[in-house]
């Protein structure tokens, strides 16, 4: 069953190549655009929404290696791409930034210390722009992402210069997370890719937006190009209607290249995952097109300079000392074999950290939250296993293998240099690409119109919204009073430790609208014509009524 | 003027400070950084142990704004910082002793007593067993075991293996003279670490083992041998460590504070490195000076002093040392 909206971007008028002369035809393919922009922009729009909410809500530094990150960003922006001789140490890179910036370490008075509220961080005072040295264990990454998020701190000072820099990291995310929903919903069955794609927006994707880290744009890059990747397989066939597609996969796959050196085995697994859906001449068939090699020729020149940066960093001037703990865990003998052992054996103690572990992992999303959310996971795996023919559900369960194997080899592999490294938000990547293969593999299984599937979609968008606002009042109380042995919910209002901008009361009905707003227009384009919150009268005030005229037929 | 981030209002002394150094002071430095950062919350410390020599280069290129050193600065080495630290140069001032003990591992040997001799035989090899007659004669009282001796040693050079060798050289027996490394020996019983770090965890797991390491490192978990300064046998303690540290001389010189541990002390124990930091007499600006002399006042406030025996197990210079010292902290400024 084809659904009225569906049939109408399936078959757009002037789609079909030939059956329009030149003009109409260009005309045809713009509208196409717009459609796709019509979707791009609101999506944008919301997401950064939500993503800013969390900005505001996250206290600053209270994000996993923030003061490195930041510091790295002023630095960049400031010209200091390559550290020069001498001025790499065992803690990190040394750097000439402002003094407010090489003091944000002074802000991690409550890290680690789930009892003790962001109260006690200092004030960001606003002049104080002497350069200093900022110390940065981020100095041989990529410059890309540090040069564009680093851009505020130029014309701005203080705390607002830092939430700036965090905010146009966010948008930078948003931006790839739209493009990404964008591809989806140009498919020719959007609707089970698209559910699977809002699960896979769990609290932990949209807090990892919140700061200033490379980590969400590679999160958030990797599901771009996996989505766009499986739009542009989807049209081989008509590839002049996959043009943005194309383009998001361009722009993610060399934006991913420059993220971290490690980015690129994200790419390569979510191409792997994506080709896998379709068949070998689908895949032959795209690199037939003009537009397709020209993009692919401009993100090899990108990939190339990212994996360049890797090689050029290789030769970096060499450090004085080794890197302390904390930087470094190698502690004893750790056999390859074994760290790839242990990994696999905690393959599900991450699962966790993928739906909500906020701060510098001090800040867990309540147990409640971790259980919907595994609850919609589980769910998703077991209707995959319903479709049929078995071929569909193969590229899901490759997804799965890798999302297990990849980080348990590449743990394996640094465990003599690094130790024991690695958390869930590092799988982040691979984690959204088979969620979203799970929506891929159940793509052709009718999407139920019935009031019942109706009934169920509106009871889980519901507790999605609930769980995502309990999520985030949750790691707001931890920063406003901290979470102590008893509940003291009320002491957020009688005597709050820290206020975030707007306070946590504004931050936290915001961000309930917000996400009930994304929640009903996901509702909105699953069930055409309904809405997710009926929009009948009230009853009392229906019965009130219904009493008024007799009543007043009374008095007369 | 503060940012919209809200929080506790701004101080005066406030910033970041930055520095390189030895790994000696890492401890210290902690323990001095947390007891700082507590009192002054808008400051924080960025502390890399690579090395003293590290440091300094660190200090004269403008990549430190003070250098933690296993020795007083040279007049040379003081002019490699003019350029960065004014015509001055930059002064350095005794801040910490670390005491040096003989760490065991046999737990039948407690109260075993070590002269400089025997110490100088086992670890050159002559003495390769615990009832040896050279250890017999000096313990009377004690049941020595007739187990080998297994002397465990760092290769990387420190200033710990320099202190041990000083020690030893003052006996005859000892022909190696003083070194930043072990001479190799042909005792096949001899293990060596790379890290002097992982001395610890090398004794730990060697029946045996005897090895010079600091009191930090000891704590609570070896014993260790009794030594001898001229006088009677002591064992190596934090009260033991400050006794011989009030009998050490202090010397003010042009290029900063000198102080130096006793040769001989009936009831210290002056076996040990003292710790240094090398600050500039003029910084750049207003607010660096304010935070470095800030530091250089704690560390050597009775608050510092307090907070780096308790947490870090070091000695405090003699109170004429940092009573001078802190005459020279008081005149740092900036060149504005």
């Amino acid at each position: 069953m084809i659904h009225a909206t569906e049939a109408a971007r399936t078959s757009p008028a002037g789609s079909v190549p030939g059956d329009r002369p030149g003009k109409a035809r260009r005309f045809a393919l713009s509208a196409t655009t717009r459609g796709g922009m019509g979707f791009f922009l609101p999506v944008f729009a919301l997401l950064s929404l939500l993503i800013t909410l969390w900005i505001l809500a996250t206290p600053l530094m209270a994000y996993p290696d923030e003061p490195s990150h930041t510091i790295k960003a002023a630095a960049v922006s400031r010209g200091q791409f390559f550290p020069g001789p001498g001025e790499s140490f065992g803690h990190g890179v040394h750097v000439q930034v402002p003094s407010y910036i090489a003091n944000v370490q002074a802000q991690m008075c409550f890290p680690f210390q789930v009892t003790k509220p962001a109260g006690c961080a200092p004030a960001i005072p606003l002049d104080d722009n002497d350069l200093t040295i900022g110390v940065t264990s981020a100095g041989l990454y990529n410059p890309f992402y540090y040069w564009l998020v680093g851009l505020p701190s130029l014309v701005m000072s203080g705390a607002p210069a830092i939430y700036a820099m965090r905010i146009v990291s966010g948008l930078l995310s948003a931006a790839f997370y739209a493009a990404g929903f964008t591809a989806l919903y140009r498919l020719r069955h959007p609707k089970w890719p698209l559910v699977a794609a809002a699960i896979s927006t769990t609290p932990m994707v949209l807090f990892l937006g919140s700061g200033i880290n490379p980590n969400s744009l590679e999160i958030a890059a990797s599901m771009a190009a996996f989505c766009g990747l499986v739009s542009v397989l989807e049209n081989s066939r008509h590839l002049e209607r996959a043009r943005p597609g194309i383009l998001t996969v361009g722009i993610a796959a060399a934006t991913l290249a420059n993220t971290r050196n490690i980015s690129l085995l994200w790419l390569l697994c979510g191409a792997i995952v994506a080709c896998l859906f379709f068949r070998r001449a689908d895949i032959v068939a795209i690199f037939r097109n003009r537009v397709v090699l020209v993009v692919t020729a401009l993100a090899t020149v990108g990939i190339v300079l990212g994996v360049a940066w890797n090689f050029l960093m290789l030769r970096a001037p060499a450090s004085a000392g080794e890197a302390p703990a904390g930087i470094s865990n190698v502690a004893g003998e750790v056999r390859p074999y074994n760290a790839f052992l242990t990994m696999m054996d905690k393959s599900f103690d991450f699962v966790g950290q993928y739906i909500g572990v906020a701060g510098w992992l001090d800040a867990p999303v309540p147990q409640a939250v971790q259980m919907f959310w595994s609850m919609l996971l589980i769910g998703l795996m077991l209707t995959v296993m319903l479709v049929r023919p078995y071929r569909l559900q193969a590229a899901f369960w490759v997804a799965v293998a890798l999302l297990a194997v990849v980080p348990a080899v590449v743990q394996a592999a640094l465990i003599n240099t690094t130790g024991f490294i690695w958390q869930g938000r590092y799988s982040l990547p691979l984690f959204t690409i088979a969620v979203i293969s799970a929506g891929l593999a159940m793509r052709f299984r009718p999407f139920g119109q019935r009031p019942q599937s109706m009934t169920i979609a509106r009871i889980l968008l519901v507790a999605g919204c609930v769980a995502h606002a309990y999520a985030f009042v949750n790691v707001l109380r931890r920063y406003v009073v901290g979470i102590q042995e008893t509940a003291n919910w009320q002491t957020m209002f009688t005597v709050p430790g820290w206020q975030p901008p707007l306070t946590w009361e504004v931050l936290t009905l915001a961000f309930t609208a917000a996400v009930l707003l994304c929640a009903s227009k996901l509702f909105s384009y699953l069930f055409p014509g309904h809405t997710l919150l009926p929009k009948r009268p009230w009853p009392s005030r229906t019965r009130r009524a219904r009493k008024r005229p007799a009543a007043e037929a009374a008095a007369g | 003027m503060t940012g919209c981030s809200g929080g506790t209002p701004v101080s005066e002394v406030r910033g970041s400070l930055t520095a390189i150094g030895t790994p000696v002071q890492k401890g210290p430095i902690e323990a001095w950084s947390n007891a700082w950062s507590k009192e002054l919350t808008a400051t924080s410390l960025n502390y890399s142990p690579d090395g003293s020599g590290v440091g300094l280069t660190a200090l004269a290129t403008r990549q430190a704004y003070f250098a933690a050193l296993d020795g007083p600065l040279t007049a040379e080495q003081q002019n490699q910082t003019k350029d960065v630290c004014g015509p001055a140069g930059a002064f350095s001032v005794p801040v910490s002793v670390t005491s040096i003990g003989v760490a065991l591992n046999n737990p039948s040997l407690r109260n075993v007593k070590l002269t400089r001799e025997v110490l100088a035989g086992i670890f050159s090899g002559s003495i390769t067993r615990w009832d040896a007659r050279e250890i017999a004669d000096i313990n009377p009282d004690i049941t020595l075991p007739s187990d080998d001796i297994a002397p465990i040693v760092a290769t990387e050079p420190s200033v710990e293996t320099e202190a041990a060798t000083k020690y030893l050289s003052a006996d005859p027996a000892w022909t190696s003279g003083v070194s930043a490394t072990w001479p190799k020996t042909d005792n096949g019983n001899t293990v060596t670490v790379k890290k002097h770090s992982d001395l610890a965890d090398k004794v730990d797991k060697t029946p045996g083992g005897i090895a010079f390491m600091d009191l930090g490192s000891i704590g609570s978990r070896f014993e260790t041998a009794l030594l001898s300064f001229g006088g009677g046998y002591v064992r190596m303690s934090k009260d033991s460590a400050a006794t011989a540290a009030q009998e050490g001389t202090t010397r003010t010189l042009p290029t900063g504070v000198e102080f130096t541990l006793p040769e001989t002390s009936n009831q210290g124990y002056a076996l040990g490195v003292v710790g240094y930091q090398a600050f500039c007499g003029k910084y750049s600006n207003h607010q660096l000076s304010t935070l470095v002399k800030s530091w250089g006042t704690f560390v050597l406030s009775s608050d510092g002093q307090v907070s780096s025996t308790y947490f870090a197990s070091v000695a405090s210079p003699s109170e004429e040392a940092i009573r001078e010292s802190k005459k020279l902290i008081d005149t740092i400024g900036d060149a504005q």
